[in-house]
């Protein structure tokens, strides 16, 4: 009894020969809320990743995905983004890490953690997606980041294929009713007949297209549809975008 | 000056020790035997070598006193320190457990439905056992925690600790069976 005192009144003498005193609780609560500030701050970044995730695929051409990139999976390959998905899992990650460094995130299981995450991520940037986010932060890094820029560009590549029926540019004239001007994403000027066109669509100069149909002849083309450079997750219609 | 720790409830001794710090003495006191114990079984340290583990944990609990959450029994968080500061402490080299022989004889009879009162031959199998197993064992069987407070210590959920604790009492009689031979 006399040995476990001795023990116990040393250690108080040693806290209070050394000036031990206890780290103020603003440090803990800096710690916690750095960890709440995360979480947060990483799941408004995942949510609007998603909804750019959810626009990017929705504004594919999906019923013509095989013939554009000659396989369905070629297609797939070609116009998943994979960075949005990148961006996502490890923004998922951190999310995943911060909850569990919170004072009572070791209580619940890792499934319990990864399912509301990916539930909430997917859901909520399904519906920024609906109200038009999606798109606008698309735009947005397209603008800001050259490499993204890149890659939607290489998507677009799929539809410069004039001798298999693709073809998509910018509208630089209207000629007559029945045809256009278009520089295509070569800088190339090809004279495009629409008199085919299955269906009318309101176009205008400087609008961007793509178009399906058949090459007539050298810079010769023949439209029989016409859909927009990008599908907005409202309905269709043309973006002026950088090529 | 001894303060009065009498009819004092942990959380009252932390928010005292706060502004006092001659009442860490009666937290100190309360909680020294049972640590120095569980120190020695999770690392089989001699008395000495305990001692400087729980000198350790004691300027840890101090200094992070702030950072006690009163929804936690202050128990489980107090342990929680002197596990990881064990862990650290020893963890150039892997621990030689040499239990207390009715230490051994209580954690066998939970981890075997039959068993030889042989604490010689059960030390072995501890020895043997995944680090994790045998600390799980120990906090349930030895220091007698319940699911809640275990997961509180180790900072796993209830449902991992249920079978880490079933994983435990298998790889206990697995080694058992393996040194000694199934029991016919």
């Amino acid at each position: 009894m006399e040995k476990k005192n001795d023990l116990g009144k040393k250690i108080l003498d040693n806290l209070q020969k050394k000036h031990i005193h206890p780290i103020p609780k603003i440090w803990f609560l800096g710690k916690e809320g750095f960890f709440w500030g995360a979480l947060f701050g990483g799941l408004i970044a995942a949510i609007i990743g998603s909804a750019t995730f959810v626009f990017v695929l929705f504004s594919q051409d999906w019923d013509v995905g095989s013939q554009l990139a000659q396989g369905w999976w070629n297609f797939l390959f070609q116009i998943f983004p994979f960075f949005l998905a990148v961006f996502i899992i490890v923004l998922a990650c951190l999310i995943y890490i911060s909850i569990r460094q919170t004072c009572s995130g070791y209580k619940y299981r890792a499934l319990f953690l990864i399912l509301p995450i990916v539930f909430i991520i997917m859901s909520v940037g399904g519906v920024i997606h609906f109200f038009g986010g999606g798109e606008k932060t698309d735009t947005f890094i397209k603008a800001h980041i050259p490499a993204y820029h890149d890659m939607h560009i290489k998507r677009m590549r799929m539809w410069h294929q004039p001798e298999r029926g693709f073809l998509a540019g910018k509208i630089i004239s209207i000629q007559e009713e029945n045809v256009i001007i278009l520089e295509d994403m070569t800088n190339t000027i090809w004279t495009v007949h629409i008199e085919d066109l299955e269906k009318y669509h309101l176009i205008r100069v400087g609008m961007r297209i793509k178009m399906i149909g058949e090459m007539l002849d050298v810079h010769i083309f023949s439209a029989t549809t016409i859909r927009p450079w990008m599908m907005s997750a409202k309905g269709i219609y043309n973006k002026n975008e950088r090529k | 000056m001894v303060r009065n720790c009498e009819k004092k409830t942990d959380a009252e001794l932390v928010a005292l020790s706060l502004e006092d710090q001659e009442y860490f003495l009666c937290i100190i006191r309360k909680y020294q035997q049972p640590l120095l114990r569980y120190i020695r079984r999770i690392s089989g340290v001699p008395y000495e070598d305990a001692e400087d583990v729980f000198q350790e944990v004691c300027i840890k609990v101090y200094t992070h006193l702030h950072n006690y959450n009163e929804t936690l029994p202050f128990s489980s968080w107090i342990y929680r320190i002197t596990r990881n500061t064990t862990i650290s402490h020893f963890r150039k080299r892997k621990p030689v457990i040499s239990l207390e022989s009715m230490d051994l004889e209580r954690l066998a009879s939970h981890c075997m439905k039959e068993f030889v009162i042989k604490n010689d031959i059960i030390a072995p199998v501890l020895n043997k056992m995944d680090e994790k197993y045998r600390d799980i064992l120990i906090l349930k069987f030895l220091e007698e925690k319940s699911y809640e407070e275990i997961s509180d210590i180790i900072k796993k959920p209830m449902g991992t600790v249920a079978t880490w604790i079933n994983r435990a009492k298998k790889q206990f009689q697995k080694y058992y069976d393996i040194l000694y031979g199934k029991e016919e």
